[in-house]
């Protein structure tokens, strides 16, 4: 018997109040009020969608575009004394930061600013190589694999951002450092080294167990994409695994490669904690010396240039990444 | 020797029995089609073939080689996928001149090689347009030239034409067909399209739920199908079943549904089972009755105009389900739901079979009615 039978006979067993309840309830939901008040919602939707997005426009227009400009205009004023900013137009700054060595905290070596900015590149730079490196690998594997654990894996990914960063870097102290997990392991097989907390080393390898998610997670994204058809259709026409994949998934995942890449070396560049925390005072990154600048010295005109400078560099070094690579790519569809 | 022979294949995928203890063969050249309704394992079998899944059970042997073990980079093998796997990320000549390129052929001869595969599927100058720029003909035709290009044994094609719309559709059957004439390269074609598989296939292998059904010639399949899937999967067809008697001297079949045919001169013993498939197309109807041998009363229930055809949806008296079709009716007026009209068949158009079974004729029924 088919099962359309069998559900009406189970329908007519039941209890007279149970149709009596579905009567009702079906009566008011059809009832004029309500149907009116569920069109009037509907109809409202586009206009709470705008209102939405404006919101959204609003705080970005409030709270990121308004202090941006403000801080514009500030590189541009001069500071007075004991902090105070005057309002007087001049390139002070930018000369002071760009083109002259600066005396701050008691350094003296040739333009501060620059070796601290050109430092900042070149951290951003290798924490995003070897996340990549790391990171492929596990990306690629959540992408492909049917495991039925897949959303577990994934979670594990994002888990570490349930832990507030300032103790994963205390945490990263502890395996850094002088009597930490990695001196040991290495005295365990005889190799002596004192810590290698306060050096580079400890700046980057900090930046890349804090920022490895933001490389996994869009290469997993990029690479779940790919049909099967692409990978199978090149096995079928003679391509070895390792062949099909450096001809069709590699060349494929590249959307998901540079926006993690994007995402790592944006994130890496402007890193304030694992500097202070991690590095020493040869390791300061840019987000230290502003932050120095504004908070210590008291020369809000001067961090301004500074914060500008850097917004410029950065900015510019995406859009020459993204003549090459094409950022449509990677944020389109 | 059969060049592509699929012996006693079945794949299993967990609990999921795919494709069951299926056996058949194409020949060198040959065109040869596997139909089935969706999820009988048309996929999983061209898929074996192509080594992108490895058989459970079962072997397969091309051009007399057995390749169940090898991977799919180790046979020869022109694979048509349904979406056309035509990568994004490569020009149109680097798409098709992929194979020649896994096979160390030097990029100048792999221009030229592709170039002359282009122009025999007649889809000149794309060679450096992205694939993504071309029609889905178009595609269909480059994926054609990338599978045919390096003179593979066989090719694979899985239901490729059911992305393009009707007309296209069939005008790519005919260009289909005529490229693999043309390059006499043996075919193994899935689809679920009945009129697809027999305008194009030399031998059509019909599966049912993992089982293979029947294997023949189109003619075979439609007239004389073995089971009482083939006869209902292809075309549309009513079932009969009932017993059969000997009376003056003719060979009777008395149906359960109360309708009684004369056969041909057709085997089976007295009080044997068998069931017969009236082929819609094969019935002819009128308003009054002629008298004629295999004549029999039915309702109309609704009628149903096609333009070609003319499709007579009727009840016999114990409220068995009849499908009539007529090529090209005018004469719909005479015709009215609820009319009492004749139904003839010739005893030459009975597709008479071995009764498969009572239980299943009942709930074919049961199906019929809900
Ligand atoms: N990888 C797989 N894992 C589990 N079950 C599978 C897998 N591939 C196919 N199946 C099952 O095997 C059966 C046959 O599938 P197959 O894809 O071969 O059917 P098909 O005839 O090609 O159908 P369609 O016309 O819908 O493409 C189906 O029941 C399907 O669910
Ligand atoms: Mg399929």
């Amino acid at each position: 018997m088919s099962e359309r039978h069998q559900r009406a006979a189970d329908s007519a067993d039941r209890t007279g109040f149970e149709r009596y309840r579905y009567r009702l309830w079906t009566g008011v939901l059809r009832a004029e009020p309500v149907l009116r008040a569920i069109q009037a919602l509907k109809r409202r939707e586009r206009l709470l969608t705008a209102v939405q997005a404006g919101l959204g426009i609003a705080w970005m227009a409030v709270f990121l575009l308004a202090p941006l400009a403000y801080i514009l205009a500030l590189s541009f004023w001069q500071r007075g004394a004991g902090g105070v900013v005057v309002q007087e137009f001049a390139l002070a700054n930018y000369q002071s930061i760009l083109l002259e060595d600066v005396q701050l905290l008691g350094w003296q070596i040739g333009n501060v600013y620059l070796l601290i900015l050109w430092q900042s590149l070149k951290f951003g730079f290798l924490t995003t190589v070897t996340t990549l490196l790391l990171g492929y690998v596990p990306g690629y594997f959540l992408g492909r694999t049917q495991s039925k654990y897949r959303s577990l894996l994934l979670l594990l990914v994002v888990l570490p951002f349930w832990v507030p960063l300032i103790i994963r870097y205390y945490a990263w102290i502890l395996v850094m450092g002088n009597e930490g997990m990695v001196t040991t392991i290495l005295g365990w097989v005889g190799v002596e080294s004192g810590g290698f907390l306060y050096t580079e080393v400890a700046v980057v390898t900090g930046l890349v167990q804090v920022l490895l998610p933001f490389m996994i997670l869009p290469i997993y994204n990029s690479v779940a994409k790919i049909d099967d058809e692409f990978v199978e259709s090149a096995k079928t026409m003679g391509a070895t695994p390792l062949r099909a994949f450096y001809e069709v998934t590699l060349p494929l995942s590249l959307p998901g490669i540079s926006a993690g890449s994007i995402l790592v070396f944006i994130l890496a560049v402007g890193s304030f904690m694992a500097p202070a925390l991690l590095g020493g005072p040869a390791n300061s990154m840019v987000a230290n010396l502003i932050s120095q600048t504004f908070g210590e010295s008291f020369d809000w005109p001067l961090a301004s240039a500074m914060a500008i400078v850097y917004l410029v560099v950065l900015f510019t070094l995406i859009t020459v990444f993204n003549r090459f690579v094409g950022l449509e790519e990677v944020f389109g569809e | 020797m059969s060049h592509v022979e699929v012996e006693h294949v079945t794949k299993q995928f967990g609990d999921v029995t795919a494709v069951d203890d299926v056996t058949f063969t194409a020949e060198e050249g040959e065109f040869v089609s596997l139909l089935g309704p969706s999820g009988c394992g048309k996929t999983t079998t061209l898929r074996m073939i192509a080594g992108l899944e490895m058989p459970t059970e079962g072997a397969i042997r091309i051009g007399g080689e057995d390749v169940t073990d090898r991977p799919a980079y180790e046979r020869e093998i022109g694979m048509v996928f349904q979406h056309y796997a035509l990568f994004p990320h490569k020009s149109v000549g680097e798409n098709v001149g992929f194979p020649l390129k896994m096979r160390g052929v030097p990029a100048a001869e792999r221009r030229e090689r592709v170039a002359e595969v282009l122009e025999r599927v007649r889809l000149p100058d794309v060679m450096d347009r992205s694939p993504e720029e071309l029609s889905g003909g178009q595609q269909q035709r480059v994926a054609l030239a990338r599978a045919l290009v390096f003179e593979p044994d066989v090719l694979l094609m899985d239901e490729p034409l059911s992305a393009l719309d009707r007309v296209l559709r069939e005008q790519m059957r005919v260009e289909v067909q005529r490229i693999q004439r043309e390059f006499d390269i043996t075919t193994i074609y899935v689809t679920h399209d009945q009129a697809e598989a027999f305008a194009m296939s030399d031998r059509v292998a019909v599966l049912d739920e993992g089982h293979l059904a029947q294997q023949g010639r189109p003619l075979d399949i439609y007239e004389s199908p073995q089971t009482k899937f083939v006869a209902n999967f292809i075309g549309e067809s009513t079932t009969l079943s009932g017993t059969v008697a000997d009376r003056d001297g003719k060979r009777l079949l008395e149906t359960d549904a109360g309708v009684t045919f004369e056969l041909p001169a057709a085997p089976g013993l007295a009080d044997d089972r068998m069931t017969v498939y009236l082929r819609a197309e094969k019935l002819g109807i009128s308003p009054d009755s002629s008298g004629a041998t295999n004549e029999f009363p039915a309702t109309i229930a609704t009628t149903n105009y096609l333009g070609e055809k003319t499709q007579f949806f009727c009840t016999l008296a114990d409220g068995t389900e009849l499908v009539v079709a007529e090529q090209g009716f005018t004469a719909l007026d005479a015709y009215d739901a609820g009319d009492t009209v004749y139904v003839t068949i010739d005893p030459a158009d009975l597709v008479v079979a071995r009764d498969p079974g009572q239980d299943e004729s009942n709930t074919a029924v049961d199906e019929s009615v809900a």
